[in-house]
């Protein structure tokens, strides 16, 4: 058996030993007469798991609003009976002292059952419509008025459902659920009889107290528009867009905060994945609150036009695009809400603000590509001006955003990934770039070039006889050309000979080569080794005195016993070299750089660097652990000959890479 | 991407559970977390919920124990369903070793586990990953309902719709109970792990 095979075999019989306890066997087929999932007897086996149960007391939920329990005044079920089904449910007298038996066999309370899965999985008007038509078959069979409990219930079932159709935009959450909680509620009262008791009017008062709270309320600013219109135009040009999968270029990161590299977590413990509170830049809230209050308007604008075209033949297209963009749109007006405080001056959310909002963009391309083909369809199809003028104002509305987006993230975006592992956040990005200028350097640009213009307005005025040469013009110019020259003997951007013999000088690592590296301390410096040079690292520590005059270290100090075979405590290249030659083989011990300046560790761990035939000992403070880099941000090459490969920026903080070819 | 630590002999693979709206995604992890000894499985993080829809991700961290001197972790993710949460969807994709399709019987949502599985490929595509590449298993949830009058897909539309192209081993499951959960997890880890194991670990070991 080859060395893949035992692996293989190693793998399959891992999963099978520890997933096969928890196997269940297939359920037998449930009794023909359907219950609604909510209703659905508990097992018996009390092993298996309760899904009635809200979520387990381990699970770490982080909700805006706590998760709603199911109302603990509707009794289990525990006895079905077959039912009579020529007679009316109605006719049945029971008491709650006994098991309450649901109306089985009622097939409208089935039907509306399944209207509201359907409403619950995707809130469309047909399914709405659906579900209304049936609320009222089910009212009229019944014989519930205004002036009953249930009456009033499937009436105020009926505002919802309208709400949902109204205003989709505005529906809670959780209006699917409570409408089938007031089913249930419907369920339990037409079981009961003509003359609910006490407890059933109080399980039918509390539905309707916990509808009320979920009609969807009118759009603040309401677009109404009066649609008369016959279908003219070729509706076959109009197709979804595709979205592209965006090219950009990360930005300089603006006044963001500086991540924390305290990235110390195991299986046990929370990720921590949600952030805390960013403050946001003013800029970026003023331009958040103006993106909320266009995506509003949009949806506004947009939610007509979805009416319009709703269950029209040959409008499926349309319809598809216009619903298309006002869910995206939507959901991100939901989200905005929820990862930013009121005032849009602390960001909630998972990231950066600029990584979020450049999300936004991700969803604002393709949405105001999808428009801007409906818009030319409009366009040239006479009847819809009306039409063609509203989707133009939400296009453009949506493109004014996209691009004040754009303005406050610095520009078009190259490429946009978090890093979403859950087991630590993503070093910032690592964006493969030469080294910026410094903030001097530009000044020094600037107000250099304001001198140039300064002396060629001078010459030129001479050149044209407005000015003549004089004392005073010598000294004006004498000046400024003082300053350029003092400019330009600090400034490497105008000394080409120096920038290149600087370049000369960098280390071949001009790029970040790695996804991910071993982050630790090294002389109370953060650094990353490159993983793939890492042959060994010690799990106990050593006495950092024992080091102190040694320049070399020799590989068999590692041996635990005198018989150890070295080439089983390496990886990579050093476990290929032989015995014999390890036991000889004496390594450097690499020398923090001066301007690593953290106080002395009286314990280190070993960390063998080995590649292209050469290898190096570091002597570090902590453990290493695998941290993955995104890549956006900034790399900086390090020099020639050093063990630096390069500098990873993060807002400021800068970790050194450490890599020894 | 699989995170190898070589020093810890550690590897950890990602597997997300993928798949349209209410499929049935959370409640896998659920059961799995419910059912597991706490040993072997980390705690179950609900990031950003409203009721019971998933606005963000689930995070179920389980451990595999030791292979070939390797610790291997497992971490199953779910991604919001709904189609409005697409940008969440991608990033929680990101560096994913293993994937379970997770598709919903019920006739009305035929069109949507179509759709879910070409968004699946989308967004790995944006990750410079191909669908066929990665280890994939269906799963057919809430068969539980296929003796309802409830209007469903049969196992055989169910395949020709998703996995006409794909050829992967499919799991008929419902979630509730548990029914077929451990079988797709099971397949769905070795798969993964053979597959990174394949990929980084076998010349290291």
């Amino acid at each position: 058996m080859t060395e893949k095979d035992d692996l293989f075999k190693g793998i399959d019989s891992a999963a099978d030993n520890l997933f096969s306890q928890y196997m269940v066997k297939k359920p037998e087929p449930l009794a023909p007469t359907p219950a609604a999932p909510e209703a659905a007897a508990p097992e018996a086996a009390s092993s298996l798991p309760d899904f009635a149960s809200p979520l387990p007391s381990e699970a770490v939920a982080l909700p805006e609003e706590a998760p709603e329990a199911p109302p603990a005044i509707i009794p289990p079920i525990t006895t079905v009976q077959e039912l009579d089904l020529q007679e009316p449910a109605l006719d049945l007298e029971l008491s709650l002292a006994e098991p309450i038996i649901l109306g089985q066999g009622d097939d409208l309370l089935d039907q509306m059952d399944e209207a509201l899965l359907s409403i619950d999985w995707e809130v469309s008007p047909k399914n709405l419509a659906k579900g209304r038509e049936i609320l009222s078959q089910l009212a009229d069979k019944h014989g519930f008025t205004p002036t009953t409990p249930a009456g009033l219930l499937t009436e105020q079932m009926d505002k919802v459902l309208a709400s949902m159709l109204q205003y989709p935009e505005n529906v809670p959450v959780s209006a699917p659920s409570q409408i089938k909680k007031a089913l249930e509620a419907i369920r339990i009262a037409i079981a009961q009889g003509a003359t609910p008791n006490a407890e059933i009017r109080k399980i039918l008062s509390q539905a309707l107290a916990d509808l009320h709270t979920v009609v969807a309320p009118p759009p603040a600013d309401g677009v109404t528009l009066d649609f008369n219109l016959r279908m003219e135009g070729d509706l076959s040009a109009v197709e979804p867009a595709v979205p592209q999968m965006p090219t950009r270029t990360s930005p300089m990161p603006s006044s963001e905060p500086i991540p924390d590299f305290n990235l110390d977590l195991s299986l046990e413990s929370d990720t921590g994945a949600a952030s805390s509170g960013q403050p946001v830049a003013t800029d970026t809230a003023q331009v958040l609150r103006s993106y909320r209050t266009s995506l509003a308007t949009a949806i506004n604008g947009i939610t007509p036009l979805v009416t319009l075209f709703t269950n029209r033949a040959g409008m499926e297209k349309l319809y598809n695009v216009n619903e298309q963009v006002r869910e995206k749109l939507s959901s991100q007006e939901t989200i905005l809400g929820q990862t930013f405080s009121a005032n849009y001056t602390i960001y909630n959310g998972i990231g950066t603000v600029n990584g979020w909002l450049e999300s936004q963009l991700d969803i604002l391309n393709p949405c105001i590509k999808r428009l801007a083909k409906v818009e030319a369809l409009f366009a040239k199809t006479k009847g819809y001006e009306k039409v063609h003028e509203l989707t133009r104002k939400v296009r453009k509305s949506l493109a004014e955003q996209q691009g004040e987006i754009t303005r406050v993230v610095g520009g078009t975006p190259t490429s946009h990934q978090f890093d979403l592992t859950g087991e630590y956040p993503a070093l910032q990005p690592v964006l493969d770039r030469a080294p910026e200028v410094s903030l001097a350097a530009v000044s020094a640009v600037t107000d250099t070039q304001r001198l140039l213009d300064n002396c060629i307005g001078i010459a030129q005025r001479i050149e044209s006889g407005e000015e003549k040469i004089g004392s005073e013009v010598g000294r004006k110019l004498r000046e400024s050309l003082e300053k350029i020259k003092a400019a330009l003997a600090g400034s490497a951007v105008f000394s080409p000979g120096a920038t290149a013999a600087a370049m000369a000088s960098v280390s071949r690592h001009t790029k970040c080569s790695w996804d991910w590296l071993l982050k630790t301390s090294w002389a109370g410096q953060l650094v990353g080794l490159a993983p793939e040079q890492v042959a060994y690292e010690s799990h106990s520590t050593f006495s950092a005195k024992a080091f102190k005059d040694m320049t070399h270290f020799p590989l068999k100090k590692l041996k635990s016993l005198p018989w150890t075979n070295l080439q089983n405590l390496f990886s990579g290249e050093l476990a290929e070299i032989d015995k014999v030659t390890l036991n000889n083989m004496e390594l450097e011990i690499a020398r923090p750089p001066e301007t690593f300046r953290g106080s002395p560790q009286k314990k280190v761990h070993v960390v063998i660097m080995f590649t292209g035939g050469k290898g190096k000992v570091f002597l570090i403070d902590s453990q290493t652990e695998a941290i993955s880099i995104a890549d956006e941000g900034v790399w900086n090459p390090g020099t020639m000959g050093s063990d630096i490969a390069g500098t990873i920026t993060v807002y400021g903080s800068i970790m050194p890479v450490i890599a020894i070819d | 991407m699989a995170l190898i630590d070589l020093s810890k002999k550690e590897v950890h693979c990602k597997v997300v559970y993928y798949g349209p709206g209410r499929c049935g995604k959370t409640t896998n992890l659920l059961y799995i977390h419910k059912a597991m000894d706490a040993k072997d499985r980390g705690k179950l993080l609900t990031i950003d919920t409203k009721g019971d829809r998933t606005l963000f991700f689930d995070l179920l961290p389980l451990n595999l124990g030791k292979i070939s001197g390797f610790d291997i972790r497992i971490q199953l993710y779910t991604v919001p369903g709904q189609v409005m949460y697409e940008a969440t969807r991608k990033l929680v994709l990101k560096g994913v070793d293993g994937l379970v399709y997770v598709a919903d019987p019920l006739m009305v949502r035929r069109e949507r586990n179509i759709e879910g599985l070409e968004d699946l490929r989308r967004n790995l595509e944006k990750h410079n990953v191909k669908l066929e590449n990665m280890p994939l298993v269906l799963q057919y949830n809430k068969r539980d309902l296929c003796d309802t009058p409830i209007p469903t897909l049969s196992i055989e539309q169910l395949e020709q719709d998703l996995n006409s192209q794909l050829k992967t081993v499919y799991f008929e499951a419902t979630a509730t109970t548990g029914f077929g959960v451990f079988e797709t997890l099971t397949e769905i880890t070795k798969r993964t792990v053979r597959h990174v194991a394949e990929k980084h670990l076998l010349t290291k070991i």
